[in-house]
């Protein structure tokens, strides 16, 4: 009796090799070491006198709350980059100090600054300067008013966030801070953490509107915003459990670039696309498989020739198999006879030629046989090869 | 990543395992694949789909171990090549106890064919079966066109009729 292989493989393959617990252990270490190194770089300095009152102006709520955080230009001194600190003291910058608090946490949005080599920290991707950027400093506390553990200490390890900047009508599931390239700087101090999040420079969405979400975790949440597929718009989920901050980034529409936008997008997107080339095929292997992957149902007969002998007719047996008998395929060292499973190749059609076809080649075209399953009308199926013309 | 060794570290680890064929060089390639995905974090989307991109993290960074290995053997012949291991090395010696011998013996059969198949034919069962990828995800994971998955996924089930006959 012939059993359903699919299900005999998923059966033996199922994963079930862990992973040393030490191995995780060291491997999580690693990637905390790595970290701590980094923070290093910028050395403590003693807290200074707050002067956010002065730069904001007073009697409103958003000065409460700017004067109870650093400012901005005050982070960027604390890591050391003068240029950034510059660039927040200057007109361009835009304070928003906003609070919105959820999942335990207390997040302030300070403030953006965007615009050509701002930083004295320019990031390089693929060899090239990330130079045109946009620079958001938000504040995170712990709602309990417990401190955030400090960047030298092991729990600050554990501590994982995501700030990034959504655009309307983009998914964010695909368009967030790892899209647009984004990086992070953190400090503590007086156990607020404050976080220097850059990415590309983000002004050029501005006519489309633009949100900055900030979540308690490493990645992005697909359950802690809702996407409308419709108007674009992008919202807090109500139901997710954790931190899923949602802020509008108030940024001078006259600044949105619609062509660069568009540029960026497609560009963008190559870039990432081109980052996983295969360079081990042969040219004889990708001649097969660039003739394999224009080959559908449709352009078969164009394509290809029938080998006519090779035609049998099936039914599905017991265990759901259409079984093939031997054929030969005379000139091409082909032969051939197997079982498939009915649900695996007719799993996206109904009748007619499924497009899950089956080939045999040695790496050249001159040896290549296509096996095709076509199901009737009358309940039965034909299993035919082919050879391209 | 605590998160993510948490959901996939068992998934990602057999893959490993069966794509090396040995615990050692699985424990490096698992190692390295966490670490580098940590790397790459900036710049590629691996929040899409974890699972798929910590794979083809794994995926590059075990063909570019073999390439150098290759290499390494065409100017310094002596050295033994990776696919040359010992596919017994390969067998899982921990499947649960509470299963069937019968069972148990048929998997470890299974698995030891699977084994044997050419490491691009391996590659894509092992996607397919034991990480249930579909066909575009596999495609997107090996950097490979979909009829090219199909076509080998297709080979490799006959390979393994083949090998199974008498067994199944």
């Amino acid at each position: 009796m012939k059993r359903d292989y699919d299900e005999v493989l998923k059966q033996a393959l199922t994963p079930n090799v862990e992973p040393d617990f030490w191995l995780n252990q060291k491997i999580l270490r690693q990637v905390r070491e790595e970290k701590r190194v980094e923070k290093k770089k910028y050395k403590r300095i003693p807290a200074v006198v707050l002067t956010a009152a002065l730069v904001l102006g007073v009697g409103s709520m958003t000065t409460v709350a700017a004067w109870k955080y650093l400012m901005p230009n005050e982070v960027a001194e604390k890591v050391r980059d003068e240029k950034l600190a510059e660039a927040f003291r200057s007109e361009d910058a835009v304070f928003v100090n906003e609070t919105q608090s959820y999942g335990g946490y207390h997040v302030t949005f300070l403030g953006i600054v965007s615009g050509e080599a701002l930083t004295e920290q320019i990031q390089v991707t693929n060899g090239s300067l990330r130079a045109d950027q946009s620079h958001i400093v938000v504040a995170i506390e712990n709602a309990d008013g417990t401190p955030m553990p400090d960047t030298s200490e092991d729990a600050f390890g554990e501590l994982e966030f995501l700030v990034s900047p959504f655009i309307k009508g983009y998914n964010p599931v695909d368009y967030n801070a790892f899209f647009f390239g984004g990086g992070h700087t953190d400090i503590v101090e007086d156990g607020v953490l404050y976080r220097i999040m850059e990415c590309d420079n983000v002004e050029i969405f501005a006519d489309q509107g633009l949100y900055l979400g900030v979540i308690d975790n490493t990645f992005y949440q697909r359950e802690a915003y809702l996407y409308d597929e419709v108007t674009g718009e992008i919202t807090r989920n109500e139901a997710y459990d954790g931190l899923n901050a949602l802020f509008q980034l108030p940024i001078d529409v006259a600044k949105a670039d619609p062509v660069a936008a568009k540029v960026y997008m497609e560009t963008l997107f190559d870039e990432n696309e081109d980052d996983w080339s295969d360079v081990e095929k042969t040219t004889e292997e990708l001649e097969v498989e660039e003739w394999i992957a224009k080959l559908t149902p449709e352009n078969i007969e164009e394509l290809a020739v029938l080998v006519e002998h090779t035609v049998q007719v099936l039914t599905v047996d017991e265990n759901g198999m259409l079984n093939v008998a031997p054929y030969e395929v005379e000139g091409r060292g082909g032969s051939g006879g197997c079982s498939i499973s009915e649900r695996w190749a007719f799993q996206d059609v109904g009748y007619g030629m499924t497009d899950q076809f089956g080939y045999s080649h040695s790496g050249t075209l001159d040896t290549l046989l296509v096996e095709t399953f076509t199901k009737n009308e009358d309940g039965t199926y034909t299993f035919a090869v082919y050879i391209p013309r | 990543l605590e998160q993510c060794i948490r959901e996939y570290g068992k998934e990602i680890y057999s893959f490993c395992k069966h794509l090396t064929c040995s615990r050692q060089e699985a424990d490096d390639l698992y190692q390295d694949t966490f670490l580098k995905a940590v790397e790459l974090q900036q710049k590629i989307g691996w929040q899409e789909n974890p699972k798929s991109f910590l794979l083809s993290v794994a995926v590059r960074i075990w063909k570019n171990r073999k390439r150098k290995a290759a290499w390494r053997n065409r100017i310094a012949p002596t050295e033994v090549l990776i696919e040359e291991r010992d596919v017994e090395e390969c067998y899982d010696t921990e499947a649960s106890l509470e299963e069937s011998y019968i069972i148990q013996e048929e998997s470890r059969i299974v698995r030891s064919a699977v084994d044997k198949l050419p490491e691009k034919l391996r590659m894509c069962v092992l996607l397919f079966y034991m990480e249930e990828l579909s066909i575009p995800q596999i495609a997107k994971v090996l950097k490979i066109p979909q009829g090219t998955v199909k076509s080998r996924l297709y080979q490799a089930r006959k390979q393994l009729q083949k090998e199974l006959e008498d067994v199944l």
